[in-house]
């Protein structure tokens, strides 16, 4: 069957996004992110939702709705242009879903994301 | 084939490594096959693309920096409305262009190319079984009868004796038995066959060209018979077969298949040669070191009015070669080739040899059904040498 697009996408985005959550932290402290990589699938779920999984180094899901991210925008038709290029949304949207993932494993973030956190869950007790 | 400008910028290029001979340009990530090798129609998705008129300023700066030849690529570039008007757009500012197309570009469009000045097709073919060639294309029925009636297209409409035509083909376990037919078959035709091994990479460290799928990998029992054919292929090209392939290349492809260190890049202290000699463009006109690695951090873009000033900044450059230094190496056809054509002076002759030298004899027009004909005989030809089992398969596709 052949692939499809969407998943295909949204699955070598987090890939990325994992790498770049992973080379943040020191060497010790990758494993557990490197096994997401290893055994994270995405499948399509209820309508406009993928479910990002994985089964290592415990198993999980997070559901994401697939218009959070802006794919394939086309440049040869005038109505379908866009002017904002979608890249950094994309990316921060990739960076969402895998700080989800970890918070999900209780893994160890780099400094700056784990103090973003430790701000919001800060923030959500008052 | 060449233009004269463009003939002193290719030389230029090769000598004094000074202006960037090739770049690639991913005009678009949509694609309408998923090939099993293909991870670029992902990693490209998240960007959006350049408009046409983004690509014209495009075109001005790389005929500014020297720019001697563009390859459209994609995803499928015919799946833009505009690709003749973009073809153009590189033509006018006399920059070579190579098309490039899974096979399911229509007549009325590949007409159009033509006629504003493209000369240069590379076509996707892995292999003369359409049953494969459909499973490598990612289950597209008839997607190989398409590509043969595409390259019959396109014998109606390249000028035969001012023009480049190609297979690009990709090496992997389940085509290795058939790429002496696919070379075979573009001689017969006139056209040249390069080809590019399968990458597949560890999902742990993504790249944006290589596929994440290892069970389509080359294994230990593939090596001897990669071996062999490389050998084979070296013979067929000295006896006019015509492979675009440098043989120092195809020596790095025995290596690459094993995961063993590739050599062309040895003179240049195991780095490539982006962005003196080649680079990528994206599709929404950032500039990427190559198909695999974009810039990280902020992203340069072609089309900016500063861009050619930013491309001959030294800390640009030193931007970018830190990228590569830290690259495990590709096997890309064009990248390899290109370097291997600046650094070794026995690459050179064979490569001035290709486009100085007479072009083969085309018997052009082609039409679908002797093209069929040709590559029935080929497999014919090749099975009743081995004796194989595929005779059954082939009188079925045939």
């Amino acid at each position: 069957m052949p692939k499809n697009f969407f998943i295909e996408s949204i699955r070598h985005h987090l890939l990325r996004a994992l790498e770049r959550m992973r080379n943040g932290l020191p060497p010790a402290e990758r494993g557990p992110w490197e096994e997401v990589s290893l055994t994270m699938e995405i499948r399509s779920g209820e309508v406009g939702t993928v479910v990002v999984y994985w089964t290592q180094p415990s198993p999980g899901e997070v559901i994401i709705k697939r218009n959070l991210f802006s794919l394939y925008t086309r440049g040869d038709l005038p109505k379908k242009q866009k002017v904002n290029d979608p890249v950094a949304r994309n990316e921060e949207i990739a960076d969402e879903v895998i700080t989800k993932i970890g918070s999900i494993l209780n893994l160890s973030f780099p400094r700056q994301v784990g103090s973003r956190l430790n701000a919001e869950q800060t923030r959500s007790a008052k | 084939m060449f233009t004269l400008k463009n003939k002193i910028r290719i030389a230029k290029g090769i000598v004094l490594h000074s202006n960037p001979l090739y770049v690639q340009f991913y005009i678009t990530a949509r694609c309408n096959l998923t090939c099993q090798q293909c991870n670029i129609i992902y990693a490209n998705s998240d960007v959006r693309e350049c408009t046409l008129a983004e690509i014209e300023k495009i075109a001005e700066n790389l005929a500014e920096i020297g720019v001697a030849i563009v390859l459209l690529t994609g995803g499928e570039p015919f799946v833009r409305k505009d690709l003749p008007q973009i073809i153009n757009a590189f033509v006018r500012n006399g920059i070579h262009v190579r098309m490039q197309t899974n096979g399911l570009a229509s007549e009325a469009q590949l007409e159009e190319c033509v006629k504003v000045g493209g000369c240069d097709i590379s076509i996707s073919l892995d292999t003369l079984y359409s049953g494969l060639q459909n499973s490598i294309n990612g289950d597209f029925e008839g997607s190989w009868e398409r590509a043969v009636k595409t390259i019959s297209t396109v014998s109606q409409y390249l000028p035969p004796e001012k023009s480049f035509a190609a297979f690009g083909c990709v090496l992997s376990p389940d085509n290795i038995e058939d790429i002496e037919d696919v070379v075979r078959f573009g001689t017969a035709i006139g056209w040249f066959t390069s080809l590019v091994p399968i990458h597949v990479v560890d999902p742990r460290t993504p790249m944006n060209f290589r596929t994440y799928d290892d069970s389509i990998a080359f294994r230990p029992e593939h090596y001897s018979r990669v071996d062999a054919l490389m050998d084979k292929l070296r013979i067929m090209k000295g006896q006019g077969h015509l492979l675009y392939d440098s043989d120092e290349y195809l020596e790095d492809i025995k290596r690459f298949v094993k995961n063993e260190p590739i050599q062309w890049r040895r003179k240049n202290n195991q780095c490539c040669d982006s962005p003196s000699l080649y680079f990528a463009i994206i599709p929404n006109g950032d500039f990427a070191v190559c198909c695999d690695h974009r810039l990280p951090g902020r992203g340069v873009s072609t089309f900016s009015p500063d861009f050619p000033k930013i491309y001959r900044d030294q800390a640009f450059k030193k931007r970018v070669t830190t990228v590569a230094q830290g690259c495990i190496g590709c096997m890309y056809g064009s990248y390899p080739e290109i370097t291997i054509t600046a650094r070794y002076w026995e690459a050179t002759v064979e490569r001035m040899k290709v486009f100085l030298s007479k072009l083969p004899v085309r018997n052009w027009p082609l039409d679908a059904d002797k093209l069929n004909e040709i590559a029935v005989s080929i497999r014919k030809n090749r099975l009743s040498e081995m004796d194989s089992p595929k005779v059954e398969e082939m009188s079925q596709s045939a």
